[in-house]
């Protein structure tokens, strides 16, 4: 390019990051996320004591300096417990949103660009798949295969792909009806270049707002199973399990429920802050002028 | 009756504040009518919104040393007061029918309740009157449509409602907003019959918010022109349109298509056939009945379109909606397949098939807001059909696409930025660019100025004349104005009903229409 | 209109026949009979049972005389319990899981759309935060955290409501019901709100105000109708989470529903029980979605009369 000075203009991107910025709770749900996530990864060096080491003599303790979190009956530590359950809990949100995502805009995708027959098939599936009790089956899933994290991930995956590819058909349905796209195409562009830079760009925005919604449900989901003691099973946790653990004890040792409980909603809080936060910061509305 | 003195409204919001209104004052008489004109933001919906408590506050404020309504001090009024006079005394109208009515209820039932908030009698008398109103309107069979929904009505038709359900307050004063720019212009034209038919009955006061000035200077008696807030001019209508003493009232006028200054200079005597369309038809089918007695209905859109478009020429295309224009334009760009009939550019059957031919054709749109892909810098946006046809090498493409900037009128400085950095009417010019980067031959543009403010489309237009003289460019000009087609085309074609119903040479259709449609449209035509 | 319902219903048949088929494929999968583990059954007795439950059969001569049974209502006996049809298991404790779901509903219509209403009418002030915040606890706080929590503050600390059954002291219907609704509240407060906004923006409503209609007629007469469309909508999900909420629900407060059943069954493998109980979820499921999609073409006059000229 030539020396003279470019004047650079502003994406919709940055200026939806400007935006982002200016929202603190949104901020705040990202930082508290950011150190979840990195305290998650870096638990098995980090943790204060190890997983299993009980202390029967301990027994259940409240809150204390050694103990930061207490202990539960069998004389665990509370914190290290709970810090290995977010490796859990935030796994199952990750991987099992990234399976709903695959899925989902694979589908959403096909069906909104190819239209017609295709769409209204596809469509139909995604409406028959709808009205079924997918709580229920997953509930019947891992009753009869057994309790498995891989079941698991596949289960609330394959329940959340549904409203992912509602929302991307939408979306794709929505973009192509729109003037830039017959542009595009009254230019010549080929279709894997009209998907790439027109279709993909302008999706992504409500992709990433609803991907970061999708996480909490599906902590949330896999909570629920674990809470009723279907889901991840010991001597490995997940925030659901000792949820569940807390409840049975809470009499005695409330904080045996409040911690893990607290954090739980703690992350719900910050992702759904987030997504909210995102959504404001990436509508097309507010950014058409 | 109305006296309004020295009438501010600001608005005052996080990002600081704005006027929205400084210092408008008037006053109107009962069987006068008052036009209040301007271009989009220029304050003159907001003015009449706030003395009647319509503007939220905060985050607005409104002052105004007085605004007296047959002695009522209207800004001082409380809001049980305010609510007497509004929709009682001051009845409104608005821009939008299919909008503007509450598609839950009835539309009897919408009438009946603004009888029984301002009027002191049973719902059954209420029910009489609102028939009444209905029937004053020109709604055929008022008792069984009084239980009608509002979706049950056509554009026009709403419209009909609105005023009726304005009128049956017996209002002294009616604010009508924009009443007639959602609507085709032989509705138009029925809907300002009507308004001043009322107002010559009932004696009353009319003001008359809009931004087009041939339709003001149709109703108007007295005008108040605004730009951005600010009154510009004020007067008697016959004054202000024929001796304007502001520049921008001048700008204004000037931007009024006038088909005796045609903006292309040269005639177009070329019989060299670009496209040929012969016998082109379109129709769908749709399913009615219950699912057990399922029939399919055959839905004709358009009939027998025969027509030539020759080299070099700009063709008009006139028609109001569902005249089936759009439905030709999408058949012609290849958006869409007809059920039958031919489409032959220059000789050969028109295909999209190839990059070669798909060039030929481009188009330009509407709405400059959906036009431009967001996430694609201007540079990218222009770059794109260049390389695409190979029109430059990488080394001379940012000469080339500042090139094209400079030839629509836009500064070379600015590719760098997003089409959301711009203003409606630039990013029309950006269209037109990306359209003009793959050299066409034959340029289809659909409605390009009908979403731009008058001054803006003046320009625009100007520019469309310009590139077709300078280039050669053939183009086929789409639109429901037909002062816009009459000033701006050689040719013109009118349909109506997915037919055309006449074709010609653009001044002797509007100067000796042979169509009794043509004929209607053309009448229609606010007169200037 | 009775076209369109009648079409509704018939669609909704083949996605119940789906939900039998999909159940009874993966029970008979599962590995390990039903009485795996009841050891050292005599052979004798298995092949009493076997013919007793039907397991002698061929796969597909089971599954024809299971929906033939069903058609007649009878969802056939339990393994568990040998005493005990499954109908019966399920006609004593749906009732409960009912009335429960009910009272939850109710509670989240009419706290949740009050509060979205009420945050739609002043945007972006102090009461639309407050209550978005609250809806935002209500949605972050699950009802297995929020269940024991009421439990041990208005239960066990206070001690002003019974902490567990239903219908046997005065009130313990109360927490239930307010575990169970307090989501789907704060999301009826969200969509609600949502809801209000996009239709007090429109045009229709500056009509209304343009005729001198007090601001509250305004809201009520022509707001509501269209605001509250989205929460009409979200009835038919909400019932499906309102039915695996009562899993939770009625674990913790030793409530004894369908739902509980529905636990204990898939605990004990008992087969049965788990087909019965997953249809007859799966039918009140599907039939709040039919009930959501006709009322939502009844209440909308355009629609009810496409579908009136279809």
């Amino acid at each position: 390019m030539s020396t003279d000075i470019k004047i650079q203009g502003n994406s919709l991107f940055s200026d939806a990051l400007r935006r982002l910025k200016k929202n603190k709770l949104a901020m705040a749900g990202a930082a508290f996320l950011l150190v979840l996530t990195i305290i998650s990864i870096l638990t098995p060096w980090i943790a204060p004591y190890s997983y299993e080491t009980q202390d029967l003599y301990l027994g259940a303790t409240p809150p204390s300096a050694e103990h930061w979190l207490g202990t539960d009956v069998l004389g665990r530590d509370q914190l290290t417990r709970i810090m290995y359950g977010s490796r859990i809990s935030l796994m199952v949100g990750v991987i099992a949103t990234s399976v709903a995502l695959l899925i989902g805009v694979l589908w959403g995708t096909i069906a909104g660009f190819a239209g017609g027959r295709v769409d209204s098939i596809m469509m139909r599936i995604v409406d028959v798949l709808y009205a079924l009790p997918f709580s229920i089956f997953i509930i019947l899933l891992t009753v009869v295969f057994g309790r498995s994290m891989l079941l698991l991930f596949l289960a609330i995956g394959a329940v959340e792909w549904l409203t992912m590819a509602r929302i991307i058909r939408g979306q794709v349905l929505s973009i192509k009806s729109q003037e830039y796209v017959t542009a595009a195409r009254a230019i010549g562009l080929p279709p894997w270049r009209i998907i790439s830079r027109y279709l993909i760009p302008n999706a992504l925005g409500p992709i990433i707002v609803y991907t970061t919604l999708t996480i909490p449900s599906v902590i949330l989901l896999e909570s629920f199973l674990s809470f009723l003691g279907l889901g991840i099973q010991p001597p490995q946790s997940s925030w659901g399990s000792l949820i569940s653990y807390g409840v049975e004890t809470m009499e005695e040792y409330p904080w045996l429920l409040i911690f893990p409980g607290l954090i739980l909603s703690l992350t719900l809080f910050s992702l759904n802050f987030l997504g909210d936060g995102l959504r404001d910061a990436l509508d097309p509305k507010a950014s058409k002028d | 009756m109305l006296d309004v003195e020295s009438l501010s409204v600001k608005f005052h919001t996080r990002n600081g504040s704005s006027t929205a209104v400084e210092d408008l004052s008037f006053t109107i008489d009962a069987g006068e009518t008052l036009g209040i004109v301007g271009e989009s933001g220029s304050g003159k919906s907001v003015s009449c919104y706030s003395m009647l408590g319509l503007v939220p506050c905060p985050p607005g404020e409104i002052q105004a040393k007085s605004v007296d309504f047959n002695g009522k001090k209207l800004l001082q009024l409380n809001n049980k007061e305010l609510r007497k006079i509004r929709g009682g005394r001051i009845s409104m109208i608005f821009q939008d029918p299919m909008t503007s009515l509450n598609p839950f209820m009835r539309i009897g039932e919408q009438i009946r309740e603004a009888i029984c908030l301002h009027q002191d009698i049973d719902k059954n008398q209420a029910k009489v009157r609102a028939i009444a109103a209905l029937e004053e309107v020109g709604i055929k069979n008022p008792e069984a449509r009084f239980r009608d929904f509002p979706h049950e009505f056509s554009g026009g038709m709403r419209q009909r409602v609105m005023i009726a359900m304005a009128l049956a307050t017996e209002p002294e004063i009616l604010i009508a907003d924009e009443p007639t720019t959602a609507l085709d212009v032989t509705i138009q034209a029925q809907i300002l019959e009507l308004l001043k038919q009322v107002q010559q009955q009932r004696n009353l006061a009319i003001i008359f918010i809009s931004h087009d000035l041939a339709v003001v200077k149709d109703v108007a008696d007295k005008v108040i022109v605004m730009e951005k807030g600010v009154v510009i001019e004020t007067g008697p209508a016959q004054e202000i349109f024929s001796q304007p003493k502001h520049d921008y009232t001048k700008k204004l006028l000037q931007a009024i298509p006038d088909p005796d200054k045609a903006l292309k200079s040269n005639e177009h005597n070329n019989s060299d056939v670009l496209l040929d369309v012969a016998a082109l038809y379109k129709s769908y089918q749709r399913t009615e009945g219950p699912f057990w007695r399922k029939r399919k209905v055959e839905q004709e859109v358009l009939k027998n379109i025969c027509f030539n478009v020759y080299r070099g020429e700009i063709l008009g295309l006139v028609g109001e909606s569902g005249s089936g224009k759009s439905t030709l334009s999408n058949i012609i760009t290849g958006l869409l397949d007809a059920s039958s009939g031919s489409i032959n550019y220059n000789g050969r059957e028109l295909r999209f098939d190839t990059l070669a031919q798909r060039k030929k054709v481009q188009l330009v749109f509407q709405d400059p807001y959906a036009s431009l892909n967001p996430r694609m810098t201007i540079f990218d946006c222009l770059a794109e059909p260049l390389l695409l046809h190979k029109i430059v090498e990488k080394p001379q493409l940012q000469e080339k696409v500042e090139g094209l900037m400079v030839e629509v009128g836009l500064s070379k400085e600015v590719i760098w930025r997003y089409p959301h950095e711009f203003s409606g009417g630039q990013r029309q010019r950006i269209a037109i660019a990306r359209a003009l980067a793959c050299e066409p031959e034959l340029l289809i543009a659909d409605e390009p100025v009908s979403a731009l403010d008058v001054t803006i489309q003046a320009q625009i237009l100007r520019l469309l004349a310009e590139l077709s003289e300078r280039k050669g460019l053939t183009m086929l000009f789409i639109s429901h104005d037909l002062s816009v087609v009459h000033s701006l085309c050689d040719r013109v074609i009118v349909m109506d009903k997915g037919q055309i119903v006449e074709q010609g040479d653009c001044d002797s259709v509007f100067k000796q229409p042979q169509h009794r449609y043509t004929q209607s449209l053309i009448n229609a035509i606010p007169k200037f | 209109m009775l076209s369109y319902i009648v079409k509704r219903v018939l669609a909704a048949i083949p996605v119940l026949f789906l939900v039998v088929l999909i159940t009874f494929i993966l029970v008979r999968i599962a590995p390990g009979g039903p009485f795996d583990e009841e050891r050292s059954v005599p052979p004798q007795v298995l092949e009493n049972l076997n013919k007793r439950y039907n397991l002698d059969l061929p796969v597909h001569e089971q599954f024809f005389s299971y929906v033939g049974n069903l058609l007649q209502g009878d969802f056939g006996p339990s393994f568990k319990y040998p005493n005990r049809s499954v109908t019966e298991i399920i006609s004593t404790g749906a009732p409960v899981t009912i009335e429960l779901g009910l009272y939850a509903l109710i509670f989240a219509m009419i706290l949740g759309c009050s509060a979205g209403v009420f945050a739609a009418l002043r945007p972006n002030s102090w009461r639309d935060y407050s209550a978005m915040s609250t809806a935002m606890i209500g949605i972050c706080v699950p009802s297995f955290v929020l269940g024991p929590l009421l439990v041990l503050i208005f239960g066990i600390y206070l001690g002003w409501l019974p902490v567990s059954g239903w219908g046997y002291s005065p009130g313990d219907k109360i927490l239930p019901a307010l575990t169970l609704g307090a989501a789907y509240a704060a999301y009826l407060a969200r969509l609600s709100r949502g809801g209000m906004l996009e239709v007090l923006n429109q045009d229709y409503i500056r009509t209304a105000r343009a005729k001198g209609l007090p601001e509250w007629q305004v809201v009520i007469k022509h707001g509501l109708r269209g605001g509250l469309t989205p929460v009409i909508a979200f009835l038919g999900p909400a019932a499906a989470g309102l039915l695996s909420g009562s899993f939770v629900v009625e674990t913790i407060y030793q409530i004894p529903g369908i739902g509980r059943f529905f636990l204990q069954a898939a605990f004990n493998r008992d087969y049965t029980m788990i087909l019965g109980t997953t249809i007859f979820f799966a039918f009140l499921i599907i039939l709040f979605n039919l009930i959501t999609d006709i009322l939502l073409v009844w209440l909308n006059p355009k629609l009810r009369s496409e579908v009136f000229n279809q």
